[in-house]
């Protein structure tokens, strides 16, 4: 190449360089100008609250009047008036939130507004941070001036939560609680404000061990008689399997549904003599409040196949959802009340699991806030579905004590060895004497690599299933369910982790391939299946990847090793 | 030749190094696990049950003693007392001694009525109880409020007072306690009614009634007083009344004004409309030309001034309020203000070149002088038969008007006058 052509391709680079920062410059300039130059948005100058909030889900329910309330109260004077009061609660809350009671003007007036901000105040001056959420109402008006000036009704469930924290962030009081209050509201300044609020009963429900009352299932739907699980007036075992599809796991399970690959994957699961399915349903990707249409004909579509198919399905709820924040939680109420009452008579549920292993959320948000919003889901999925079962699949035999008395069904998961399986149920039995209960997850990867030491064959996966079903079959369990049907390709890393050594095992707990034929411990889970699998050489645990290549290793080290100690002593250095 | 280095010469820095690198390590995975730390949460112990003392009922204001214990837990022991009234949480904290511990909450925690949550805590125990705090007896001034404020007198429509009767700390009365209410009606007779308050407040209808006029409201609620409200009882719908004119008769002249006027307009319990209620007039004049004319009450009766019409003839007139009909009256322009001959006389003046025309003297009906100011109207015929019209205005009796001679065509001419119910003409020649 030529001095002179590399000096033009030089500077023809360096002025290209130069337009595209003059561009730039112009360009951020110009966009700086424009910005300096508009102006507020005139949209700002009309900053009109809305009256309700639109994410807000708070249930409201309205009672028709009683008696003479004055002046016949007509439905959009009802609406405002009740709006009025939920917004006088939203600002209530988020003064709390806050710190700060300057919203409270706008829903308050008179004493009730001077009682609010005096406390809200001396909460702060005490150094409390009250985190105060209102969940639903049962409104019923009780006088409507005939001016339209003066109102008054009664909140005859006002259910709210609590949570109160110290000065150093402690949590000092958690509480939930169902309320009567007398409201008078008067019309100012062309809106409703709450004058007067005075709570006139209380109840705090502390739902730790509270006995929700027995379902009363319809004709065949799964009951509970005691440790047992009845089905037609006959004890109902559980065989049962956690299900994803083999090639849509997790996240991606609703949005590709399937019906022929579900239906083909049913078939499979009966084939195997499996009679019940868990599967499980993300809060987010379910719509949250507003639950998604489409995915709830999914879901129940996955019901009918699975009816058609004679399975029970266990569906669990909240998949994913690891914010407990009161605030949200009139959201999470919606989506319960969407999905339950949907499908409160379906034949093939056999329970609501209500959350997957909550309990691990206990060190990261904290054990009372965890058990609180359990225990309020708990009453609500009662209230939803009088039918179903309830349950909650804990992570360990240990944690599952929690809620004993309230929940119709144990469920707990166990990934450890089945040596000691028997007696963390014994203890568990103990604590829970005539619930039944039942190992809603177990399983072992027949993952390996020769890089972890951590891995297993069939023939062991086999074994583990064998021993861990020969041991549940000599106490009083009313089933297990498997992890899970198929090995998967992929596992997000909110399900185990990144890491090799995570996602490995996770993609291989299944006792089919990914290709659906089965490994050898499918053939257990049957009801009845012989269990007697022959014990596996104390060597055969080292005839893995990982053991066969840390020998090669040794064996090259050691030839390596070797041929430098020859080196040495024949004088030749060790290089 | 230089120094031969040892081995453990090579290796100290490397080994210094190493260590160094090794401190580092621990101490920064020491930080990373400090900070990655959750603040660790103190779990609520439930635990032993802690017995509590309360009162189960206290009025608004007073200190409530709560004893909380025996407990088995050492002396010293912090408890904590939070009380979640009607609005919010407060916090007390003291310790336990002799197994119990006393906490006085003092008035002003206490001055919302409604039911108070007490818990207890310690770091082994956990109790609970509840409190009610009675609302105080109402204080002045006691709040009415009185809507609509004007009812119609009809026997039909209702008025409705409502009292909102707090206590020294804002709190509604409780359910139940009477509210006297004491009406004096636009007659005079005073009614008391005893209401039991609900949900805050304390509420009746009233009767409007058959008399219009201003019923005083007063409420009490024990010995608290307010000040007085009112409700205005104003006349119902209007039944039927009439219409009259005042003077009866007018000339036509387009000047003078007469008055229309209603009878007292009044419901059918004889009550007249309240002052300002709108009446409108529609008349219709004698050259078929309409006017509606606003009109409004005072002690029931409306009036409005008509103006006279140019031209004589009849007009109706009737009048309309809150769709009641008025009979038609009928008012007469009598011909006006001129009568008889009119004399007329059309003068040249070379000079000016103008040609002069003068009127009068107009006399009405009785031979008196039309009014000054009377429009009168001269029409110009020149000798092509071109019409031009001239106006004056009389003074005295006459009035006269010019027209230029250049404006005429030269010949004979005539000037026709017309003025009311007279008539005039003349004769002229243009040069």
């Amino acid at each position: 190449m030529s001095k002179t052509r590399l000096k033009l391709i030089i500077w023809l680079f360096l002025g290209f360089c130069c337009a595209v920062i003059g561009l730039a410059t112009v360009s951020v300039s110009s966009r700086l100008l424009a910005f300096f130059q508009r102006g507020a948005d005139p949209a700002t100058a009309l900053n009109i609250v809305p009256n309700v909030v639109p994410d807000i889900g708070v249930k409201l329910t309205l009672l028709p009047e009683q008696g003479d309330v004055g002046r016949m109260i007509d439905n959009y004077t009802r609406e405002q008036l009740a709006q009025a009061y939920m917004r006088a609660w939203l600002e209530w809350n988020l003064a709390y939130a806050r710190g700060d009671a300057r919203g409270l003007p706008t829903a308050f007036t008179g004493p009730a507004l001077l009682a609010a901000r005096a406390t809200i105040e001396s909460a702060v001056d005490q150094g409390l941070m009250v985190t105060q959420v209102d969940l639903a109402h049962r409104l019923q008006m009780t006088f409507y001036s005939i001016d339209g000036s003066v109102a008054t009704l009664t909140d005859l469930g006002s259910n709210e939560v609590r949570l109160i924290r110290d000065r150093t962030g402690a949590l000092i009081y958690t509480g939930e609680t169902q309320a009567t209050y007398a409201a008078v509201l008067v019309f100012e300044d062309g809106r409703w404000r709450v004058r007067q609020l005075t709570r006139t009963t209380l109840e705090a429900l502390d739902g730790t061990n509270k006995v929700l009352g027995q379902p009363q299932p319809a004709a065949a739907m799964v009951s509970v008689r005691g440790t047992d699980l009845v089905l037609d007036g006959k004890p109902y075992a559980i065989a049962g399997i956690n299900y994803y599809p083999q090639a849509t796991p997790w996240e991606l399970f609703w949005p590709n549904y399937t019906p022929a690959l579900i239906e083909r994957d049913l078939v499979r699961m009966r084939s195997l003599g499996l009679n019940t399915v868990r599967i499980f349903i993300p809060y987010e990707q379910f719509g949250g409040r507003d639950v998604r249409p489409d995915l709830l004909d999914r879901l129940g579509d996955f019901l009918d196949r699975a009816h058609a198919n004679q399975l029970k399905v266990i569906v669990t709820l909240f998949d994913f959802r690891g914010d407990y924040n009161p605030l949200l939680w009139p959201q999470s109420d919606r989506h319960l009340e969407t999905i339950l009452t949907r499908f409160m008579d379906h034949p093939a549920i056999l329970a609501w699991d209500l959350k997957n292993e909550p309990d691990l959320d206990y060190k990261r948000v904290g054990r009372e806030t965890v058990d609180l919003w359990l225990a309020h889901s708990l009453r609500l999925a009662r209230t939803y579905d009088p039918h179903h079962l309830i349950t909650i699949g804990w992570s360990s035999a240990e944690v599952a004590t929690t809620f004993g008395q309230a929940l119709d069904l144990i469920s707990f998961h166990d990934y450890l060895p089945p040596q000691g399986l028997l007696a963390r149920y014994a203890q568990l039995r103990t604590a829970l004497p005539g619930r039944p209960i039942i190992l809603g997850e177990y399983g072992l990867p027949t993952w390996n690599s020769p890089f972890f030491p951590n891995g297993h064959t069939e023939a062991e996966q086999a074994n583990y299933y064998a021993d861990v079903l020969s041991a549940l079959h000599t106490t009083d369990a009313a089933g297990s369910l498997a992890w899970t049907l198929y090995d998967y390709g992929r596992v997000p890393a909110s399900v185990a982790g990144s890491w090799p050594w995570q996602t490995g095992p996770q993609q291989q707990l299944g006792l089919l391939h990914a290709n659906g034929t089965p490994k050898p411990a499918a053939a257990l889970l049957r009801p009845g299946a012989d269990l007697a699998v022959a014990p596996l050489p104390w060597w055969a645990r080292f005839l893995k990847p990982f053991w066969l290549f840390l020998g090669f290793l040794v064996l090259l080290g050691g030839r390596v090793a070797w041929r430098l100690v020859r080196r040495r002593r024949m004088g030749k250095g060790w290089i | 030749m230089g120094r031969t280095v040892t081995q453990n010469e090579l290796l100290k820095p490397c080994i210094h190094r190493f260590l160094y690198l090794l401190r580092s390590g621990i101490f920064l995975l020491a930080l990373m696990l400090v900070a990655c730390t959750a603040r660790p949460q103190m779990p609520i112990q439930r635990g032993v049950q802690l017995p509590m003392m309360v009162p189960s009922n206290v009025i608004v204001g007073q200190s409530i003693p709560v004893t909380i214990g025996p407990s088995a837990e050492p002396d010293g022991t912090m408890v904590m007392l939070i009380a979640l009234d009607s609005f919010g949480p407060r916090t007390y904290s003291a310790t336990l001694s002799g197994g119990s511990v006393r906490f006085i909450i003092p008035g002003e925690d206490t001055q919302r009525a409604g039911i108070v949550l007490l818990m207890a805590r310690t770091p082994n125990g956990y109790g609970t109880a509840s409190i009610v705090l009675q609302a105080g007896p109402a204080i002045a001034p006691l709040t009415l409020h009185v809507g609509p404020h004007t009812v119609p007198a009809d026997g039909i429509s209702l008025g409705m007072v409502v009292a909102i009767p707090n206590d020294t700390y804002g709190n509604a009365i409780s359910s139940g306690d009477p509210v006297e209410l004491r009406f004096q009606n636009p007659t005079g007779t005073i009614v008391t009614r005893d209401v039991a308050a609900q949900n805050g407040i304390a509420w009746i209808r009233m009767p409007g009634g058959t008399q219009a006029g201003r019923m005083l409201v007063v409420g009490r609620a024990g010995t608290a007083h307010g000040p007085e409200a009112d409700l205005s009882l104003t006349a119902g719908w209007p039944i039927s009344f009439t219409l009259m004119a005042d003077p009866a008769t007018l000339p036509a002249d387009g000047h003078r004004l007469l008055t229309l006027r209603t009878s007292v307009i009044r419901d059918r319990y004889g009550n007249p409309m309240p002052d300002g209620t709108l009446l409108t007039l529609i008349v219709t004049m004698p050259d078929g030309t309409m006017q509606n004319i606003p009109a409004y009450t005072i002690d029931g009766v409306a009036e409005a001034p008509l103006q006279a019409a140019r031209e004589p003839g009849i007009a109706q007139a009737i009048g309309t309020v809150y769709g009641m009909t008025s009979m038609p009256l009928e008012i007469t322009f009598s011909a006006g203000p001129a009568v008889g001959k009119i004399q007329v006389v059309a003068e040249m003046d070379q000079q000016s070149h103008l040609l002069r025309v003068r009127v009068g003297p107009l006399l009405g009906q009785l031979g008196q002088l039309t009014p000054d100011g009377t429009l009168v109207t001269m029409v110009v015929t020149d000798a092509a038969g071109r019409s031009q019209s001239i106006s004056g205005t009389t003074d005295t009796g006459y009035a006269s008007a010019t027209i230029a001679l250049s404006a005429l065509t030269p010949g004979a001419g005539r000037v026709n006058v017309r003025v009311g119910s007279g008539q005039g003409e003349t004769a002229f020649s243009v040069p």
